[in-house]
């Protein structure tokens, strides 16, 4: 089964998140910030991590940053899911190594859909 | 496959609810002169979780003005703008009216929608309208954002190949042999260079062989994905819809290329580069200095339950122990030896049954901070508009009460609070005459107190005046008397329509009110206290009991009826003398009791039942005490005292009187519980001179 990290500090769109990607045949486990997703992310190697952007403790950026430091997340498909998808952040989400990114608000469908196709590709 | 999002939207209400509980909190702990970075980035992130929750589960109305909140935050939070009271005061308003939209949608309450327009409307004039963004717009279940569905691959394998550059009529054969492989897609051309997607059973060489028919076979990286992780091709997902390439809501960065790609065949003679990551840095921006946000981590381990499941708990919890009290009962007299572990069974049924009791009760429980938090904004606007400079200090926060209790508190806490600021504490100027600190200390505590909790309201302010409280009993037509002690004046003040703030204000109303606090409190099985020192202060304190559910009570036996008096009502029981009776108008009893007369109440004439003893002296007389008032109860016979789980009367028939509830003994009968604030407040307690 395919795993994959939920990192957002809002609990009902980490709720809808869990239960789309799950109705997908996906096994989720939720963090509520970077710091959390950041400690699940070391005790359970998953096989996409999708995050939020601004939350409180540790943001998306610096939590790709993290990620993207661990052996174990070198290459794994990490998307954010952003209410601003304009230049700064697109380059910014780049920069961080995140593999693409998805624009709140976005339906169940559409992120089932993002998150077949990175989980396919890798 | 459609999901259905509103189904999401209740855990949405809550969170919002919250998120705007913590705005405000924000909002008034935010040091205007110099304020915390930390704190506007929260107040930021609050506005924007509550933009970003609207939008994905259709809210437009609250989208509306989060929407120019974050914008004048965001220019805040980027230091293009300072933040003023004044942006603290619009962002409170702000508040109330997401408050008001948010009441709408989930209890559909009324929306005052010119408020929203208004506070718009003063936001847009505080930030530059042209650097507003669009909002974003709420999705719409109906539409479909899918446009195309594809059935997801079957293949086991997953093959890039990349084409040295070929003629369009070459491609175009090439794709169309390559496609009876399996699912190919038409990824991209970088450059002259093509590269194709395939998914297929077919290996490498089945691939190359094909694509020789065209082009020469070395020229053609194959490269297979994924090869190394089996686990991810093993269970793909179970839906599969697609999403077209031109649309931006969503999109892939190509460098940081995180597929796994496995070299098979390299067929040129120079390797084919490996993709590699970027390296990150490895620190964290930000060190999470906040203390506030660890607590929020509790939320990962609880769950939410409605209130309905944990009261069908806690009732089906009373029943098992009524049940085992049925069983002890019958238990009784038999024999120890032969039955030992049937009895010893019984004994543990019971310890268990009173474990869970408590445990299931205690789910009930809520911390007071859930009331203490709605005051700071309220000390904060009354004391601005009186002119006044007031700290308010909350301690005991954690201390738990049960939820009815909490919900009911409220009103008789504001009450009290209010007449603090308006009455206790005094303007600034007169503090500094009488040589007090300007700022004025109000004080909100909560502490454990035996079986109670006890909640006080201190000021440090004028004090209560005796001479006043007094006079205006006085010309109020109540009752007053030389000598009567501090405690005893300043329960006058408990008394109808009593007021003594020389201008009526429309903060505290016009003094009508703190019966009203004291009946509230009195029927909660609460009783209020007020100590006052005149220029020290005053402190009002409401002692309540932990729950409504449970109680101590003491069973009495009037005929064949058995009835509950609530223990803490109780203060003393004992057979009169004939001395010591006294009969007015030859219909009413007087007893004598610690130099005091008291009317005695015989309960079989207020519940209508036949007696044995209609005598005070063959009866047992029972001394019940609430407020000041007191009177002795007529009954045949004690019982005895046992916790009693309290049944709502009211919500199944109809109020009572003089019954506040019922409870099921263990013998399997019912028992009604006397309401004894009622039977004080009754026309037996009233002398007929």
């Amino acid at each position: 089964m395919i795993t994959v990290l939920a990192v957002d500090d809002s609990r009902s769109l980490r709720q809808m998140v869990v239960f789309s990607l799950k109705s997908a045949g996906y096994q989720v486990v939720e963090a509520e910030d970077g710091v959390d997703g950041l400690e699940q992310a070391q005790k359970q190697v998953f096989d996409v991590v999708l995050t939020d952007q601004n939350m409180p403790r540790m943001d998306g950026l610096t939590l790709i940053e993290n990620l993207r430091a661990l052996p174990a997340y070198m290459k794994t498909p990490i998307l954010m899911l952003t209410t601003e998808a304009g230049d700064e952040m697109k380059a910014k989400g780049r920069a961080a190594g995140a593999t693409g990114w998805l624009v709140k608000p976005f339906d169940p469908e559409r992120l089932i859909a993002v998150v077949n196709k990175v989980a396919n590709k890798s | 496959m459609a999901i259905d999002i509103s189904q999401f939207s209740e855990m949405f209400f809550e969170e919002t609810e919250e998120l705007l509980a913590d705005l405000e909190r924000l909002l008034l702990t935010v040091d205007i002169d110099a304020p915390d970075i930390e704190d506007i980035n929260g107040i930021f992130r609050i506005a924007h979780s509550i933009k970003g929750g609207a939008a994905t589960f259709g809210f437009s109305d609250l989208i509306e003005i989060t929407h120019v909140l974050e914008s004048m935050l965001d220019k805040i939070r980027h230091g293009e703008d300072v933040f003023t009271a004044d942006h603290q005061e619009v962002l409170l308003q702000s508040r109330d009216v997401l408050k008001m939209q948010l009441d709408g949608l989930r209890y559909n309450s009324p929306v005052d929608v010119d408020k929203a327009v208004d506070i718009k409307a003063v936001l847009l004039s505080m930030i530059d309208k042209q650097a507003l963004e669009p909002a974003p717009q709420v999705l719409k279940a109906e539409v479909n954002l899918v446009p195309e569905v594809q059935e997801i691959s079957k293949f086991s394998k997953q093959f890039i190949i990349e084409l040295p550059e070929v003629s369009a009529r070459d491609l175009e054969s090439l794709i169309e042999e390559l496609s009876l492989l399996g699912d190919l897609t038409h990824k991209q051309e970088e450059g002259k260079c093509v590269i194709l997607d395939l998914a297929t059973d077919e290996g490498v060489d089945d691939i190359l062989a094909l694509c020789s028919f065209v082009l020469d076979p070395n020229l053609v990286k194959v490269v297979e994905k994924s090869a190394g992780q089996p686990t991810q091709v093993v269970e793909p997902p179970k839906a599969a819809p697609t999403i077209s390439d031109d649309d931006d809501s969503f999109g892939f960065f190509d460098d940081p290329e995180p597929v796994v790609e496995k070299p098979v065949v390299v067929a040129q003679a120079e390797p084919i580069p490996v993709p590699t990551p970027p390296i990150p840095p490895v620190a964290a921006k930000k060190p999470a200095p906040k203390v506030e946000a660890a607590a929020v981590n509790t939320d990962a381990t609880s769950i939410r339950v409605s209130v309905e499941k944990v009261d069908q708990l806690i009732n089906l919890v009373g029943e098992l122990v009524i049940t085992h009290a049925m069983i002890l009962k019958r238990a009784e007299g038999m024999d120890d030896v032969l039955y030992e572990t049937l009895l010893n069974g019984i004994t543990q049924l019971g310890q268990n049954s009173r474990d869970l009791q408590e445990t299931a009760m205690s789910m009930r429980m809520m911390p007071i901070d859930v009331v203490f938090s709605r005051f700071p904004r309220m000390v904060r606007e009354l004391a601005t508009k009186l002119g006044k400079q007031i700290n308010l200090v909350t301690q005991g926060n954690n201390i738990e009460l049960d939820k009815g209790l909490i919900e009911r508190i409220i009103d008789p806490l504001t009450h009290l609070v209010r007449n603090s600021i308006d009455h206790g504490i005094e303007t600034t100027d007169i503090r500094l005459q009488k040589g007090k600190s300007e700022l004025g200390r109000l004080t909100l505590s909560a502490t454990h107190q035996g079986g109670h909790v006890l909640i006080e309201v201190s000021d440090d302010g004028a004090g209560l005046n005796r001479e006043r409280i007094l006079k205006k009993a006085q010309s109020e037509g109540i009752a007053i008397r030389d000598g009567m002690t501090d405690d005893e004046v300043w329960q006058l003040i408990f008394a109808p329509g009593f007021s003594t703030a020389e201008t009526v204000t429309d903060l505290s109303g016009r003094g009508v009110g703190m019966d009203v606090v004291k009946r509230n409190i009195n029927s909660l099985g609460g009783v209020v206290n007020i100590k006052s020192v005149v220029g020290v202060g005053t402190v009002t304190s409401v002692s309540l009991p932990l729950t409504l559910a449970i109680m101590d009570g003491m069973s009495v036996k009037i005929g064949e009826e058995t009835y509950i008096l609530p223990l803490n009502y109780v203060l003393e029981s004992f057979q009169p003398s004939e001395a010591n009776l006294k009969e007015i108008n030859g219909t009413s009893s007087l007893i004598f009791v610690r130099d005091r007369y008291l009317p005695i109440i015989p309960l079989h004439e207020v519940f209508d039942i036949e007696a044995r003893h209609k005598e005070p002296t063959s009866g047992i007389l029972v001394v019940i005490a609430s407020d000041d008032k007191r009177a002795a109860l007529l009954v045949d016979e004690l019982v005895g005292q046992q916790q009693i789980v309290v049944k709502n009367i009211e919500s199944n028939f109809r109020k009572i009187n003089n019954i506040s509830g019922a409870t099921i003994m263990g013998d399997g009968k019912v028992s009604l519980i006397i309401d004894v604030s009622d039977l004080l407040n009754s026309q037996y307690t009233r002398i007929p001179l």
